[in-house]
């Protein structure tokens, strides 16, 4: 069953991301959801998510350093990681690039394709 | 180099004269002191040579009153063999150094030449010093006014993200809950009934704060933009680009704009336009900027659009039959804030960023960009991209 974290601790984020994804649901996959960077790296060496949507600018650990640490780690490094930021200057998408994110989408993002993202990466 | 050679010997006057005129000074001469100050007087010298000993008004004197007109006039005092104390008491008025008669030329031009030297440089210091306390002054305030830009920058800049979270919020939200809305009550269910006619209210006003707020959204995006670019700290990703595919990409997008506005829409492409090296995104966004200006200043009539090259350069313009700009305006409305049309009658169409925008992306890339245009008859905006413009970044 596919699995797709949510990582932000912007909880209106949280809940917008989650009701673009929750059709999804329906059709058998888990949505996890935590409000911060070292959690989310917890929940992803436990539970390898297909996707992680992982917000930058959070307390304790952020985006780029949970993007680092997921991708320096063979066992979890193929985990898809779509980085969410506010910022669209080209500095801090090559930072993302830098730390391995797979893709980034900026925010203000439509819910509508953060949807078909997600069914394509998971091939739905 | 004009100097005044004082000195009741005529002889002296000629054979001085000849001389430094062979030099390359300019020469005039006075007979006697009196001579000597009426023409100080009228005339800039660079130096005098004064004779000491003269009949009248001697050396002395005529120095105290030359130094009362110009205290930095370097005078330089021709002296009778064995005359030291009277050459001292000249210098302890200010005279720059003395020669002794019968004066050795060579002599003459070293003490004259080190003698205008160093007016000018004690000239220079005095100005200098002047300006420095000035110069400090300024720089104060250029430091100041730099910490200021750069507080504004960093303010929009951090306004504008902090505009962005809740607008993610606000885009989303209006979304989603009008797509949870059409699935509860889909549209087949009909819109006819009281109930219909209150649900498609809602949809469209959900509609309506999405698309209000996406504006919201491109207005922070040109703001963050503009602070980036002014800042410096824009990364320009230049690569050789086909600018056809760019023009003509931006080209079919707006297709579609002008005929839903019923305007017709030529394109004039000659051949294949050239490689340049640029930034794709950035060309890309000037050329749908001139789009979209000239999709929202057209009532009727057609948009013209060529790209060509000329020598080397690209040469694009994009021609409409709108309202056109005055010609007082036409440099303003490449200024921040500026906008096209008359806001006292009407709703401005942006907040008036475009076009200064457009203005530092083509200059970045050593381009410009100019209106032609006349009020009621339609503008011409004219964009000109060297094709050999070096790498900038």
């Amino acid at each position: 069953m596919p699995k797709i974290l949510i990582v932000d601790d912007d909880p209106c984020i949280r809940i917008l991301l989650k009701q673009s994804l929750e059709e999804l649901e329906d059709e058998g996959v888990e949505l996890i959801i935590t409000d911060n960077g070292e959690s989310a790296l917890d929940i992803i060496k436990r539970e390898i998510p297909d996707v992680v949507f992982l917000d930058v600018m959070m307390p304790k650990m952020n985006g780029f350093d949970v993007c680092n640490a997921v991708k320096n780690d063979p066992a979890i490094s193929n985990v898809f990681i779509v980085l969410l930021t506010v910022m669209s200057q080209k500095v801090d998408k090559l930072r993302g690039k830098a730390a391995g994110a797979d893709i980034y989408i900026t925010k203000p993002f439509n819910p509508d394709e953060v949807l078909d993202v997600t069914r394509k990466i998971l091939g739905m | 180099m004009n100097i005044l050679v004082v000195d009741d010997d005529e002889m002296v006057r000629y054979v001085l004269t000849e001389k430094l005129q062979e030099s390359g000074f300019l020469v005039t001469t006075a007979p006697d002191g009196l001579k000597a100050i009426e023409l100080f007087e009228n005339t800039p010298f660079d130096a005098v040579l004064l004779d000491l000993k003269m009949p009248g008004m001697d050396g002395i004197e005529t120095l105290k009153e030359l130094r009362k007109h110009d205290p930095d006039i370097p005078v330089i005092m021709v002296t009778a063999f064995g005359d030291i104390t009277t050459a001292v008491e000249a210098i302890k008025l200010g005279a720059y150094d003395f020669v002794e008669k019968p004066p050795q030329i060579s002599r003459i031009m070293v003490t004259l030449r080190r003698a205008i030297e160093k007016a000018a440089l004690e000239r220079e210091i005095k100005v200098l010093g002047k300006s420095s306390e000035e110069s400090a002054a300024l720089k104060q305030a250029y430091q100041k006014l730099k910490e200021l830009d750069q507080a504004k920058s960093t303010f929009l800049s951090s306004v504008s993200h902090e505009l962005r979270t809740p607008l993610t919020s606000i885009i989303g939200y209006a979304d989603i809950s009008r797509k949870k809305l059409t699935k509860l009550f889909p549209e087949s269910d009909g819109r006819d009934s009281k109930n219909g006619k209150i649900v498609q209210q809602v949809e469209e006003n959900l509609s309506t704060i999405a698309q209000e707020s996406e504006k919201l959204a491109g207005l922070i995006e040109s703001i963050l933009d503009l602070t980036a670019m002014e800042a410096g700290t824009v990364e320009w990703r230049w690569e050789p680009l086909s600018l056809s595919e760019v023009i003509e990409n931006a080209a079919a997008t707006f297709s579609a704009v002008f005929k839903e506005k019923g305007l017709e829409f030529i394109s004039e492409v000659e051949g294949d336009l050239p490689l340049l090296k640029g930034d794709r995104y950035r060309l890309s966004q000037v050329m749908k900027q001139l789009f979209s200006n000239a999709a929202a200043f057209t009532e009727k009539g057609r948009v013209t659009f060529s790209a060509k090259q000329v020598n080397t350069d690209v040469v694009i313009r994009i021609s409409d039959t709108g309202r056109g700009i005055s010609a007082s305006r036409h440099e303003l409305i490449f200024e921040k804030f500026s906008q096209i049309g008359d806001t006292l009658t009407e709703k401005p169409k942006g907040v008036g960023l475009g076009l200064p925008i457009c203005r530092l992306i083509v200059g970045y890339h050593g381009g410009k960009i100019d209106v032609e245009s006349e009020q009621g008859l339609g503008s011409t905006f004219t964009v000109i991209l060297p094709v050999e413009e070096a790498m900038k970044a």
